[in-house]
């Protein structure tokens, strides 16, 4: 099964490479070295887990991948069109319907209700306001909120705000769906209910998923593990190569 | 499988970016309506200031035509009876132009050519508009420039080159001194004056020449009484000693005249011990607080005049006959008069009007600094309401949107509040300036109330609150939309 599955990863497509990329803030004079240049390639269709210790740069590599921050030097690479070329039209574009981005912070709209949180992003691809409801409300049901879809995000737990911003990454049918440690504030049924969910777009509608997490659950769901440590890459696995060593797996994370 | 190519975002609708501000606003309504606060009270002050400006301007136009009209019975006394120096001449004559035959008689008085009369005119008015300039001055300051000499005469000595110069130089040592209009024109001024003052010199002349010989007839009866007895020889004593009059101004003047001089008696008679005992009690006053002036506001009524007359044709040791009607007519008179008078008085710094929209220029600077205030206070609260939302236009980018919708979301917003704290703001500051102008001015407002000029402040107001409210919330919202999302997120 090993050898198939490598054979397979060869005849997938890069969806998004990152080459040489490097981040560094500056605050105070300070300088803060998060990402040190990372060389990395992320397939289409693939469920990719990428793992590392608090701070090590986990959020930067994924708001860059994302097409949310610019790098300090380097590139993103999205489909072998580089990043930093597109035009903020064509970055509108990509962030409003090719990827879906979900938080560690959830970042919704305070004065917006659940369904107009998810609806936000069908507004702007310019979707009528009928099918945008509807479409809304299914999303919501898939997350469990059906009933909620007019709260708003002061008046949800952090874990049902987390699903709002899962169905709003989702709201435009992405390709790419990139999550900041998305089980983080849940207890475990719900933890398992939002992989779950994962795992069936991933596998259904062949959505990339790319998650940053410390959750261990995640190893059985991912195509693929990335290890980040103080800005660069750590190691690369799949799968079934790091079900075999488990155990060290566990005293890293 | 959803390929990659990338197409161009599409823009979003006026009507759905309204959708997105006003589930904004709604949400943020009491935050919202603190920006709408600051707008409200800035605008509300500025209209206010400009508007009291152009009230007491109108009021002060308006009452004085009519107190020209109710002072025609003294203007006529002072003008056949009252000699004249060289500094009332000179005031007669500048404002000579508003009565035809006025004008006629200073041509003949001063042997002046008709065609040279506008000119003269003209430099008279610049002249003195140049003493009243020295009069506003400090005692020091005047004295420091002029010297001892007071009034028409500091021109005949400014007429000599080398005073004018050195009255400059003066001029140039006191930095709050400002003389308005250029050097050259005061240069010419000065050159012109010497003809202008011989024509003055002139009117003089004649002018109390003409009274001299009117004056016999004065000796028994006042000025008012022979005025208000209208003979046609007194008509025909006053045509040759040389002032201007035709039948139908004689007349006019004659009628008032009569109302004068009944007045005149009248005020006399309330002081008599009988009569002021009556009013006085009638009246509800102490005898030590009796006041004519309060006397003839309560003597307006019907019903007080009749009571009057009644007491009057008891008591009176002299009598004229009147009847109730002419009581009340001369009271209303005369209350009117004073109440303009005070106007006048209180509206004395709208007299000069080389400001803005014709105010006066302390007027326009306060206006100018309050304008500029306010928009500070507006640009700042519209800064405050974009900047504390930062993390909005970040998440907002994230999800998609264009830069442009977002700009146009948070100028929408802005252009909102600003609409709304215009129209507010102008209703409240110009109800505040009508009811300060009606406290002081009462009636004599309301019958020529601004109301067209109002309605233009309350447009500007509005549309100038909207677009600085709007052009404020340009900047920091477009600083934040042009940055990609993390960035935007990172600049609070
Ligand atoms: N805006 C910023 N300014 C300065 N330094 C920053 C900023 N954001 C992140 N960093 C630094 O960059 C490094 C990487 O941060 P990052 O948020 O990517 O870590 P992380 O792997 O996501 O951690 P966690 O698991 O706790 O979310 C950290 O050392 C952090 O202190
Ligand atoms: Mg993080």
């Amino acid at each position: 099964m090993g050898q198939e599955a490598r054979e397979s990863q060869s005849l997938e497509r890069v969806i998004i490479r990152t080459v040489n990329l490097r981040k560094v803030y500056t605050q105070k004079k300070v300088e803060t070295i998060a990402l040190a240049g990372v060389d990395s390639e992320i397939y289409q269709g693939e469920f990719l887990s990428i793992m590392g210790p608090s701070g090590s740069g986990k959020s930067t590599f994924f708001n860059m991948i994302g097409g949310l921050d610019s790098p300090t030097s380097g590139r993103v690479m999205i489909d072998e069109v580089d990043v930093a070329q597109l035009t903020a039209i064509e970055l509108a574009f990509l962030r409003c319907r090719k990827i879906g981005y979900i938080f560690q912070q959830y970042n919704l709209i305070q004065y917006m209700t659940a369904l107009e949180n998810v609806t936000t992003p069908m507004t702007f691809a310019g979707l009528a306001p009928d099918e945008a409801r509807n479409r809304g409300m299914e999303l919501l049901e898939l997350v469990g909120l059906g009933e909620r879809w007019a709260h708003r995000p002061i008046e949800m737990s952090g874990g049902q705000q987390q699903r709002v911003a899962i169905a709003r990454s989702m709201a435009n049918l992405p390709s790419v769906l990139l999550c900041d440690e998305p089980t983080a504030n849940l207890d475990f049924q719900t933890g398992q209910e939002i992989l779950d969910i994962l795992k069936g777009l991933n596998q259904e509608r062949g959505v990339t998923i790319i998650c940053a997490t410390h959750d261990h659950r995640m190893l059985d769901i991912c195509d693929r593990l990335i290890w980040i440590r103080d800005g660069s890459i750590d190691r690369i696995a799949r799968r079934d190569e790091v079900e075999i060593n488990l155990g060290s797996v566990g005293g890293e994370g | 499988m959803p390929g990659f190519e990338l197409r161009e975002q599409p823009k979003m609708g006026l009507t759905k970016l309204f959708d997105l501000t006003w589930t904004a606003i709604r949400y943020r309504l009491f935050r919202a309506l603190m920006t709408v606060l600051v707008i409200t009270v800035a605008v509300a002050f500025a209209v206010n200031l400009l508007l009291s400006g152009l009230n007491s301007r109108i009021v002060r136009n308006n009452t004085e035509t009519e107190l020209f009209e109710l002072k025609t019975v003294s203007r006529w006394t002072s003008r056949i009876s009252q000699t004249v120096d060289k500094d009332v001449v000179l005031r007669e004559f500048a404002k000579s132009d508003l009565e035809e035959a006025r004008a006629e008689e200073f041509i003949q008085f001063g042997l002046i050519s008709p065609d040279e009369y506008p000119k003269l005119r003209q430099v008279a008015q610049e002249a003195l508009a140049f003493i009243d300039f020295l009069n506003s001055l400090e005692y020091k300051e005047r004295r420091e420039l002029a010297g001892p000499v007071v009034g028409a005469s500091i021109l005949d000595h400014l007429a000599i080159p080398e005073n004018r110069l050195k009255f400059l130089d003066t001029v140039g040592k006191f930095p709050t001194v400002r003389m308005e209009g250029s050097e050259e024109k005061f240069a010419a001024l000065c050159q012109r004056w010497p003809e202008t003052s011989r024509a003055i010199d002139a009117i003089k002349e004649n002018w109390n020449a003409s009274i001299a010989r009117l004056l016999p007839l004065f000796v028994r009866q006042a000025p008012v009484e022979k005025l208000a007895e209208g003979s046609r020889e007194f008509l025909d004593a006053i045509r040759k000693a040389g002032f201007l009059i035709d039948d139908l101004e004689f007349q006019r003047v004659s009628d008032l005249a009569k109302m004068e001089w009944l007045g005149i008696h009248l005020e006399a008679s309330f002081a008599e011990p009988a009569l002021k005992q009556a009013l006085s009690r009638r009246l509800n006053m102490l005898p030590f607080e009796f006041e004519a002036d309060r006397v003839w506001k309560r003597l307006q009524s019907a019903s007080s005049a009749e009571w009057y007359r009644a007491r009057y044709l008891e008591h009176a040791r002299e009598r004229m006959d009147w009847e109730a009607e002419d009581l009340q007519e001369i009271a209303q008179r005369r209350v009117r008069e004073s109440r303009l008078q005070a106007a006048v008085n209180a509206t004395s710094d709208a007299e000069d009007s080389a400001g803005l929209f014709g105010l006066s220029i302390k007027m326009s600077v306060l206006l100018i600094v309050s304008l500029m205030v306010c928009g500070v206070g507006i640009t700042n609260a519209l800064l405050m309401s974009v900047t504390e939302r930062y993390r909005e236009i970040a998440t907002l980018k994230c999800l998609g949107a264009l830069d442009i919708s977002i700009l146009w979301i948070f100028v929408m917003e802005a252009s909102l509040q600003g609409v709304v704290g215009g129209i507010v703001g102008s209703l409240i500051g110009g109800l505040t300036s009508f009811a300060m102008a009606l406290l002081s001015f009462g009636s004599i407002f309301l019958q020529d109330a601004p109301l067209l000029s109002m309605l233009q402040v309350f447009i500007v107001a509005t549309i100038g609150g909207a677009f600085l409210a709007g052009a404020a919330a340009i900047y920091p919202s477009w600083k934040a939309a042009r940055l990609a999302p993390l960035e935007a997120m990172r600049i609070e």
